[in-house]
């Protein structure tokens, strides 16, 4: 009962609104609306947020500065050599909006049958969109082994390389002062939408000798990988490949011989969320 | 709310459980009667009609479970349906469509493509503040137009999960088409996904929903065909812009099912008609993110209406249809069944149904034709030395377009005026700082460069990395019948064909024209216009009475529909003073598109991608009508 008095009062109302609208509308045009239309008035709120115009405290229409999240695996591989079966890994994860994102990355190897860790490594870096295709990441790196442990400052540039080429191009600068480079690339040809052959090279170089590494000056080391993995999901990809290990110059005569250039056939798993 | 509304609430709901909710609506269809937890489609379909009259419509908003096949998943309902209830309107008569919210979180309805006063627009952030849970919002005006339209949420994703519905406004005299049968074909892309998990894969692998890349044996194909010269140098531009022709569709049937009028084509919805009458089938693309080619095999179709406003009858056997487009036509079938085909634009998969003289009764389904490609006319390199060359091997039918030269096209007259470019810079400045910064930025990239193959794979500057850019065009490419669609054996419809039967009300000449770019970055999945999402924008401001030119540039290498809320623009589209009115309009890849907008409804207005997930990274402005004291610049 109560209910439909409500509603005829409305009725009325606004019956009787758009009976006067018309004589309104001609006297004073600028304020009155048009029947169906809304008030000039009513366009520009007081406290007016800058993007929508509409009243400050209201939630924006759509959120493009959310953050968004990746965490991903890119390398979990086993590698047998002649005289030894190593572990690899290489992750990473992002967190944040185009422009500024967290990255951290790690990546490390070791030998199953000895037990001992070779090399281990975390970086966490300020990422920030630099153009279409490229972002500048700023931050400090932390190598557990092999050790003692030490600390670097790292700058690099990673991103999409003409023709999709992924790059990551990292300059190193450790606590006492020593200078060394890292650059990835890694493409994905694509031999079905499921079989995905993977070429990567790595090369690594260091501006001066460092004994207690048996590390020399220049080109010190290099991977070269062909990686084939089977897209199980859009997210999971076991792989098998080859993968060279070779030493340069200074570095490759202060290593024994044995250790100057491996050949290891690999067995992993990439996947990311 | 007050009182007397939870009064009116707890009544209406305590009648719903006695399975007599139908009755308190005549607008309610027959399945929301009874509340049922798991929702199955089959409700929508028939156009009522009836005596004219005023309409209150109680859209309740819950959370359900959608049911295909075997699989089902939650979902958001009107009214315990989904896709939700049609509405029906009359002009000249009153509406008063009340938002009840029954879920945890804010909600909306927009109505798409109605004039209303902008406050009832239902947009969260520009027109209203929301609907809160718990809370009922009404939106009360006069209906002052006819046509097939829809509504949908306009908050989060809520869109892509079943909050969307048809809605048809009746002319408040005689119908110029009084078909026998009249249907509402809704069609959609239902996910079980999270929108929320599409969203953070496509901005973590933006290919992820593309399983049509190019392999290596593309490659050797393309040798065999072209040889290694052509294909090195075509895979080279490609590569150089890190872009590729295979690109159709940024989520595809990976996770979707398309759905007609909620039925996946293994279950078809059924239209039934008697041999002899004429059917009227509005079509309405309430996708979030996929455009659809429209065929009846056997039968012609007659477009009468776009965008709910009238055209010229034009007779045509297939049309693609964009996102958040609707199209009417009328068909007269033979005594036998006929399929409404369906096909998403990157075929990847198709929306079905069955129009039928007997129930039960089907006709065959047409195989999905190959995946179409991007072409050079997409690069706009169409007048390189290249254009001989084809960019794959099963597009075949984009050849004629790309062959034609650039500036054979831009002398036909069917462009943008020349002075828009000039004259844009008047109409941006004092948009902010950004806007201005992006638009000068692409002036002195773009500028002439339209036939040097290096300026697409320069690098912009750093004030936009969201905007990788195709070389600027002059083609609007309005004769072109859609991706995928060229070179068929039969009639396809163009945006060129489109006429108002009578000549629009404005016939002024613009008196300035306003030039927006369509900008993204692919592997960023980054959306903007201008180079600018809309976090960093503000408002484009027209003054209340004016008459503007719009000109939309899309420097993308895919279709965008853009929805400008509360006002029909007029496509600038060589039909003179017949110029058809669009609410929402499919800019081609690297065409220049040129609209004519009244700003006679005052407001804020969102103006946007329809594209969800483009709209959802900002490809998003405010447009205000208002008075010139108020106005910027």
């Amino acid at each position: 009962m109560r209910e439909s008095i409500g509603r005829w009062t409305c009725l009325v109302v606004s019956l009787a609104m758009a009976l006067g609208m018309g004589t309104q509308a001609q006297s004073a045009p600028r304020t009155q609306p048009l029947p169906g239309k809304a008030s000039l008035d009513e366009v520009v709120p007081a406290h007016a947020d800058p993007r929508s115009g509409s009243p400050a405290h209201w939630a924006p229409p759509v959120d493009d500065k959310a953050a968004y999240h990746t965490v991903r695996l890119d390398r979990l591989e086993h590698q047998g050599t002649g005289d030894r079966e190593a572990y690899v890994w290489d992750a990473e994860a992002w967190w944040g909006n185009d422009r500024h994102r967290l990255w951290l990355k790690t990546e490390g190897e070791g030998d199953w049958r000895t037990g001992e860790r070779d090399h281990a490594e975390v970086q966490a870096l300020y990422n920030r969109m630099w153009d279409d295709f490229w972002d500048v990441q700023v931050g400090l790196r932390h190598d557990i082994d092999p050790h003692p442990s030490r600390s670097y400052g790292v700058f690099g540039l990673q991103g999409l390389a003409p023709y999709g080429i992924d790059t990551e191009a990292s300059l190193f600068v450790s606590e006492r002062g020593d200078t060394s480079a890292r650059l990835e690339l890694e493409y994905e040809w694509l031999i079905t939408q499921r079989w995905v052959l993977s070429p990567r090279l790595e090369v690594n170089a260091s501006a001066q000798r460092l004994d207690e590494l048996d590390i020399g000056q220049g080109i010190t080391t290099s991977e070269t990988g062909l990686r084939l993995g089977y897209d199980v999901t859009r997210q999971v990809s076991p792989y098998v490949g080859i993968s060279w290990q070779n030493t340069y110059g200074e570095t490759r005569r202060m290593r024994d011989r044995d250790e100057a250039d491996r050949f290891a056939v690999v067995a992993g798993i990439s996947a990311w969320y | 709310m007050d009182k007397a509304f939870q009064q009116r609430r707890a009544l209406l709901k305590a009648l719903a459980a006695l399975g007599a909710f139908g009755a308190v609506s005549a607008m309610m269809p027959a399945a929301a009667r009874g509340a049922t937890a798991s929702v199955a489609p089959g409700h929508l379909g028939r156009v009522q009609g009836g005596r004219p009259r005023d309409v209150v419509f109680d859209a309740h908003i819950r959370k359900d479970t959608f049911q295909l096949g075997d699989r089902s998943g939650s979902a958001y309902s009107v009214n315990h349906v989904i896709p939700s209830p049609l509405i029906e309107l009359w002009e000249g008569h009153t509406a008063r469509l009340r938002v009840h919210n029954h879920l945890d979180q804010p909600t909306s309805l927009h109505w798409h493509g109605l004039l209303l006063p902008f406050q009832m627009d239902g947009v969260p952030g520009v027109a209203f503040e929301g609907v809160a849970p718990n809370t009922t919002f009404e939106a009360h005006f006069p209906v002052r137009q006819t046509g097939t339209y829809w509504y949908h949420s306009h908050s989060g994703m809520q869109e892509q999960k079943g909050l969307i519905g048809p809605l048809v406004v009746h002319p408040a005299g005689p119908d110029p088409y009084s078909a026998d049968r009249d249907f509402v074909i809704v069609l959609n892309d239902w996910t079980f996904e999270d929108p929320h998990r599409i969203m953070a894969k496509l901005k973590a692998q933006s290919d992820y929903y593309n399983l049509d890349e190019r392999t290596v044996g593309d490659f050797f194909d393309d040798v065999a065909t072209k040889g290694w010269s052509t294909t090195l140098e075509e895979r080279r531009m490609w590569g150089e812009m890190r872009m590729t022709p295979r690109d159709i569709a940024d989520v595809t049937a990976m996770t979707y099912d398309y759905l007609l009028n909620g039925h996946a084509s293994a279950s078809p919805w059924e239209g039934l008609f008697a041999p002899g009458e004429t059917v009227r089938l509005r079509f309405i693309n309430a996708s979030a993110m996929t455009y659809f080619n429209i065929r009846i095999p056997g039968l012609a179709m007659t477009v009468i209406e776009a965008d709910g406003q009238p055209v010229s009858p034009v007779e045509t056997d297939e049309f693609q249809i964009a996102v958040a487009e609707t199209f009417d036509v009328l068909i007269t079938p033979d005594a036998r069944p006929y399929t409404l085909m369906c096909e998403s634009m990157d075929r990847t998969g198709f929306a079905a149904g069955t129009l039928t003289p007997r129930l039960g009764a089907r006709a065959p389904v047409p195989a999905l034709r190959p995946p179409p490609r991007r072409t050079m006319a997409d690069m706009n390199m169409a007048g390189m030395d290249m254009g001989d060359m084809d960019m794959d091997g099963a597009a075949m039918s984009g050849h004629d377009m790309a062959g034609k030269s650039l500036s054979e096209k831009s002398m036909s007259g069917k462009n943008a005026p020349s002075e828009s470019h000039a004259s844009s810079g008047h109409a941006m400045a004092g948009h902010g700082s950004m806007a201005h910064g992006a638009h000068d930025g692409r002036d002195k990239h773009s500028g002439e460069s339209g036939h040097d193959g290096h300026a697409m794979a320069a690098g912009h500057g750093s004030e936009s990395p969201g905007d990788i850019r195709v070389p600027a065009t002059m083609d609007n490419r309005l004769d072109e019948p859609g991706t995928g669609l060229e070179g068929l054996d039969h009639r396809v419809l163009r945006y060129s064909e489109l006429r108002r039967p009578v000549p629009i009300e404005d016939q002024r000449a613009p008196s300035r024209t306003i030039e927006l770019h369509l900008t993204g970055n692919m592997t960023r999945y980054m959306w903007s216009f201008d180079g600018v999402a809309y976090s960093d924008s503000t408002p484009i401001d027209l003054v209340y009475g004016e008459r503007v030119r719009l000109v939309l540039v899309n420097n993308t290498m895919m279709e965008h529909p853009i929805h400008l809320h509360g006002m029909f623009m007029a496509l600038e589209n060589d039909q003179g003073a017949h110029l058809p009115l669009k609410h929402t309009i499919s800019v081609r890849p690297a065409a220049r598109v040129s609209l004519l907008i009244t700003a006679d409804e005052p407001g804020r207005w969102a103006f946007h991608c329809h594209l969800l997930y483009h709209m959802d990274m900002g490809m998003f402005r405010v447009v205000r009508v208002l008075d010139k004291e108020s106005a910027h610049a």
